[in-house]
């Protein structure tokens, strides 16, 4: 695994908003290839073995909480507890998830946490990034078949999908990253012959009985780009329990997106390889400890304790309560800090997207850098 | 290989093909009025408050719709996003008197993991 400099290709802003992606300037630089990533085969087989791994390993965790009712911890509301074992008996699907890993090319990938619920970063690391690879490396490869699993992937989904094949795909369209990552997957549901129709996320209507979008045609399936934890938490949450609406994640999911997951799986496969050690006590770690929010998102309210320096990102999350995890740094190239995320689509690994910080914290604005192996 | 053989595109971006998403039309948020003037050419006609309540409650504009067009290979949006639009909304039908809208939204955080 090696950082390689680059010289940007000429007019890419245009060749990449030609594929949707119009966001790449945001908060800053985001695209970003000046830059790339250079693995070898072997490593790439290591990362698709870890991520398989602990793909499975996160399975066997759901299964653990549903048969041991164990939600408290999680601060899932009550009522959706029965929501969360139905959808996960009848076997209701999961789309997608990316897990981030902390790794420099030696040694085991570290779990730092699963994106389950709502990743992002999807479309550049499915779409932009090979049509990069076309163009500055034709004859390598990459790690990345996320376009054709999507597409794979709803296919295997339709039987569990409504007859018409209608799904509605919502999001905060306020977000132009998230309709950005919403109008991608719209596009491979299309590709896989559903008929994919947009709604924003506060267009959806109750009529009483029912949810409908903004013809007050029904929503038999919705697909959002828009936390589990915050639908039970709103004035329609308590319409989802009448479970009238395939929901995409599905409600099981909500256990993944949850961080008290990471110590559950810690209980369950204590000194596991691609696992770090974490704790919902805060007493665990003496140093070097990561303080992470139940509920976070975008690296908000994330507080690295290590050599007896603080480092702390702003943020509105930690309400529901903090878990514990020994802190294993980024790795750092040219003094970028470096996180890979490890798209899992169905339940196979699909490829990665790397990001780049100034700092040991991931955030929303982390820069994207491509990458390609030999 | 680990790569997708292909990756093509039908809904986003400029390599579309004929008869998708006929039913869309869609139409450019903007944070304030200014930006939407800015693209829209200074037309105050074509920039109006946003109306449905998440979009309203943060005093955001609306552009005008605009839709599909055919071309020789395929159809696209007959408008790509400018920097300034921060999303889009898309329309619909009219709404029936008996149905409660924006239960849903009120979080209002980017969704991004």
């Amino acid at each position: 695994m090696q950082r390689e400099d680059r010289v940007p290709r000429v007019d890419w802003p245009r060749k990449v908003e030609e594929l949707g992606f119009y966001f790449h300037t945001m908060d800053g630089v985001y695209w970003d290839e000046r830059a790339c990533y250079r693995f070898s085969a072997e490593e790439v087989d290591r990362l698709e073995a870890a991520t398989g791994e602990l793909q499975s390993r996160c399975i066997d965790a759901v299964g653990r909480v549903i048969e041991r009712g164990d939600y408290e911890r999680f601060h899932i509301p009550e009522a959706f507890h029965a929501l969360i074992e139905r959808s996960w008996n009848d076997d209701e699907k999961s789309l997608y998830g990316r897990f981030d890993l902390s790794w420099d090319g030696t040694g085991e990938p570290k779990m730092l946490e699963y994106n389950a619920d709502t990743p992002t970063a999807l479309l550049e690391a499915s779409v932009v990034q090979w049509y990069w690879l076309q163009d500055v490396f034709p004859r390598h490869d990459q790690f990345n078949s996320i376009h054709e699993k999507l597409i794979d992937r709803w296919k295997d989904m339709r039987g569990q999908l409504p007859a018409s094949g209608r799904v509605h795909f919502s999001c905060d369209s306020g977000s132009a990253e998230d309709q950005g990552n919403l109008d991608y997957l719209r596009d491979t549901a299309t590709q896989a012959g559903l008929a994919a129709r947009p709604i924003d996320i506060g267009e959806i209507g109750w009529d009483g009985k029912r949810f409908v979008d903004e013809s007050d045609e029904p929503i038999q399936a919705l697909f959002k780009l828009y936390p589990w934890e915050w639908l039970v938490r709103e004035e329609f949450g308590p319409h989802l329990l009448a479970n009238q609406m395939r929901v995409i994640e599905p409600p099981w999911k909500m256990l993944l997106s949850n961080k008290a997951i990471l110590p559950v799986l810690w209980e369950m496969f204590p000194d596991h390889p691609n696992l770090l050690a974490a704790s919902f006590e805060p007493g665990k770690f003496a140093t070097d400890f990561v303080k992470k929010p139940i509920y976070s998102r975008e690296g908000a309210n994330v507080s690295i304790n290590s050599r007896g320096e603080i480092i702390e990102a702003p943020g509105e999350y930690g309400e529901e309560g903090f878990i514990w995890q020994a802190y294993h740094a980024l790795p750092t190239f040219s003094g970028n800090h470096t996180v890979i995320g490890s798209w899992i689509v169905g339940e196979e690994p699909a490829g990665i997207g790397i990001r780049e910080d100034d700092t040991p914290i991931t955030r929303n604005s982390s820069r994207f850098v491509p990458h390609y192996f030999v | 290989m680990k790569k997708s053989a292909r990756v093509t595109l039908v809904l986003i971006g400029l390599a579309t093909l004929a008869g998708c998403g006929e039913d869309d039309q869609r139409r450019d948020v903007y944070a304030s009025r200014e930006d939407c003037l800015a693209d829209w050419g200074n037309k105050p006609e074509d920039c109006t408050p946003a109306t449905d309540q998440r979009h309203a409650s943060r005093g955001y504009y609306y552009g005008p719709y605009y839709g599909y067009h055919s071309t020789g290979s395929g159809s696209t949006w007959t408008r790509s996003s400018s920097s300034r639009s921060i999303g889009h909304s898309y329309s619909g039908g009219s709404h029936s008197s008996g149905t409660t809208r924006g239960g849903f939204g009120s979080s209002g955080r980017s969704s991004s993991g």
